[in-house]
């Protein structure tokens, strides 16, 4: 079995897909590129071993104590206000009750 | 005036406020006081919380003038007037907490995780807060974002193990009798093994994780740090206590279900010995200090068992490849936008400039998650990942139908010296070959300190791992307590 190892445009294509791409300099990649390797040869072992007949989603259905919380808003109206006040204030960029962002859209 | 022994316990200090002979502002002051003079070696703090906790403990001194009764104040608060550290990824409303990143640098907490509001409604004094590897990545807390370089007690030139190594130091050093950490690969259980403290990692989903920054949600767990195992009982079953009026908790706690009943102590236990826990790459020497315990431990009648766990050889790979495909997912909210580190420009690439903050090992845990969970590439990895998960919890399963626990050591090593592992990321995953499978499987596990190693002139603990079934709490704090009264 070959054993993966990443090229400097997949390191690259990652790096964008996580949103890291500042960071994919050529420093970056040689760094990363050496020990993502050394990382991927190890876990490349799990795809030599045969699970079929395991569905990926086995554990989710038979795990035991895990229930999500009922679908309501905090009835106490003091705490819940402090708390969005606490994260509104949080927000760094403020212009009165607009909270500014990055423009997404092209020319 | 007062003194206390060098590694305090929750009954040793509450016996002052039983004699009256201290308040709890004597006693923040007494710990306050010996951090002063123990952390610059050891470098476990991270925030000091200046005039909060004196506000804290003169609410706390009120209520103990207020009672006649000290008894029944400390049944009902059972962590009463007791200081501790919390890990830097917990929130307090109003409290900084970094994750010890500096994406976060400068955030301040918009509301109080569960487990502090449990441990402030139990009467616990928060003191300080601790360091951790950065985001609770890493196995050594030399992932710390700010360099900030926790030692290990036993010996200032080694790691404390991590990532909640802070935790595990302050609590080894006696600068608090107990501390919270949070374990998503061994986090709690192997720092506590290297610096020679009991460790907790609870059934997942005992204790809320509302509020603790996520790293991996399908295995974080927070627990205790202490010195003893009453002391980690006491501190679990307030962490695990969420009631009802915690609406915002995301699990539901097991006090409020019939059904489901937490297992009880046996006298005496059938205790699985798997053969791969004690395989080659463990320390024979280790190896021998657990082979004395288990030797004890059937001596006093316990019955010893040879199991296999065959597919825990995988962990590791499972695990590295899990957990990074949900810290990426989990990470994906550090983008400067909500919180955190601000550029000056608002532009995409603020983005970018926020993300670039991270640490080398973050970014690699990203990286790796991004990559294995990508179009093309997750069935292979992630989706085979998740099958393997369920072989390795299986294997636990079919063990737990002929024997009650578990044993084995808690790691392959002693404490391993500071900038060992740093450049070489996969020996330092490899830390945690013993502590995965037990988050991966979503068992309960503790680490208790079985003695020393002399190692350069200096005595480095080990530590001895139990693994239960689910629920299985209670018979772990029973064989805690037997193994602490053995000889190492």
């Amino acid at each position: 079995m070959s054993s993966k190892t990443l090229s400097k445009s997949e390191i690259k294509k990652v790096a964008r897909l996580a949103r890291l791409e500042e960071s994919a300099d050529d420093k970056f990649l040689e760094e990363f590129g050496g020990q993502l390797n050394d990382i991927f040869e190890y876990i490349n072992e799990l795809k030599k071993v045969d699970l079929t007949g395991i569905s990926p989603l086995d554990g989710v259905r038979t795990t035991t104590l895990i229930e999500l919380r009922s679908d309501q808003i905090d009835q106490d109206t003091t705490r819940r206000d402090k708390i969005r006040q606490n994260i509104l204030n949080a927000f760094p960029n403020r212009q009165g009750d607009l909270l500014v962002l990055p423009g997404i859209f092209e020319e | 005036m007062f003194a206390l022994s060098k590694n305090p316990t929750i009954d040793e200090i509450q016996d002052l406020y039983r004699s009256h002979t201290a308040n709890v502002t004597d006693v923040a002051k007494f710990f306050l006081n010996r951090i002063e003079s123990l952390d610059k070696d050891i470098q476990s703090v991270v925030r000091g919380l200046g005039s909060f906790v004196f506000d804290q403990a003169s609410k706390l001194d009120i209520e103990l003038e207020g009672h006649q009764d000290i008894e029944s104040l400390l049944k009902e608060k059972p962590l009463f007037g007791i200081p501790y550290a919390l890990k830097d990824n917990v929130l307090v409303q109003n409290l900084h907490a970094y994750s010890q990143s500096k994406v976060l640098e400068g955030y301040i907490a918009p509301y109080s995780a569960d487990i502090y509001t449990n441990l402030d409604e139990a009467g616990a004094l928060l003191l300080v807060q601790v360091n951790m590897d950065e985001f609770a990545v890493g196995a050594s807390t030399e992932y710390s974002g700010f360099d900030k370089k926790t030692k290990n007690p036993a010996d200032l030139s080694r790691v404390p193990g991590g990532s909640s190594g802070g935790s595990a130091a302050i609590v080894a050093s006696g600068q608090v009798p107990f501390a919270i950490g949070s374990d998503t690969g061994g986090s709690i259980r192997l720092p506590a093994s290297y610096c020679g403290v009991y460790g907790y990692r609870p059934t997942f989903g005992m204790v809320s994780r509302y509020g603790i920054m996520a790293l991996a949600s399908s295995l974080d767990q927070a627990g205790p740090l202490c010195n003893t195992p009453k002391d980690i009982k006491t501190v679990f079953n307030v962490l695990s206590s969420g009631s009802t009026s915690h609406e915002q908790t995301c699990l539901s706690f097991i006090n409020d279900k019939d059904d489901i009943k937490k297992i009880e102590p046996k006298e005496k236990y059938v205790i699985g010995k798997p053969k791969e826990f004690f395989a080659d790459g463990i320390d024979p020497k280790i190896i021998e200090k657990i082979e004395l315990v288990l030797k004890q431990l059937e001596e006093g009648g316990h019955t010893i068992k040879e199991i296999e766990l065959p597919y825990t050889k995988y962990s590791i790979a499972a695990y590295y490849i899990l957990q990074p495909v949900e810290a990426a997912a989990n990470f994906e909210r550090y983008d400067g936008v909500r919180y955190g580190h601000q550029p000056d420009d608002i532009k995409e690439s603020m983005f970018y400039a926020a993300r670039d903050l991270f640490g080398p090992e973050v970014k690699r845990r990203i990286m790796m998650g991004t990559y294995t969970s990508s179009a093309g590439y997750y069935d292979a990895y992630y989706n085979q990942a998740c099958r393997m998960r369920e072989k390795i919890t299986q294997d636990f399963k079919r063990a737990f139908d002929s024997v009650d626990i578990i044993i084995g050591p808690t790691a392959p090593t002693v404490a391993f010296k500071i900038g060992q592992n740093t450049e070489d990321p996969l020996a330092m995953y490899l830390a945690d070959v013993i502590v995965s499978p037990q988050s991966i499987a979503k068992l309960p596990a503790i680490s208790i300190p079985v003695g020393t190693l002399p190692v350069d002139g200096k005595d480095l603990p080990v530590g001895l791992q139990v693994t239960a079934p689910e629920l299985g709490e209670n018979v772990i704090f029973d064989i805690a307590e037997t193994i602490s009264k053995l000889k190492f």
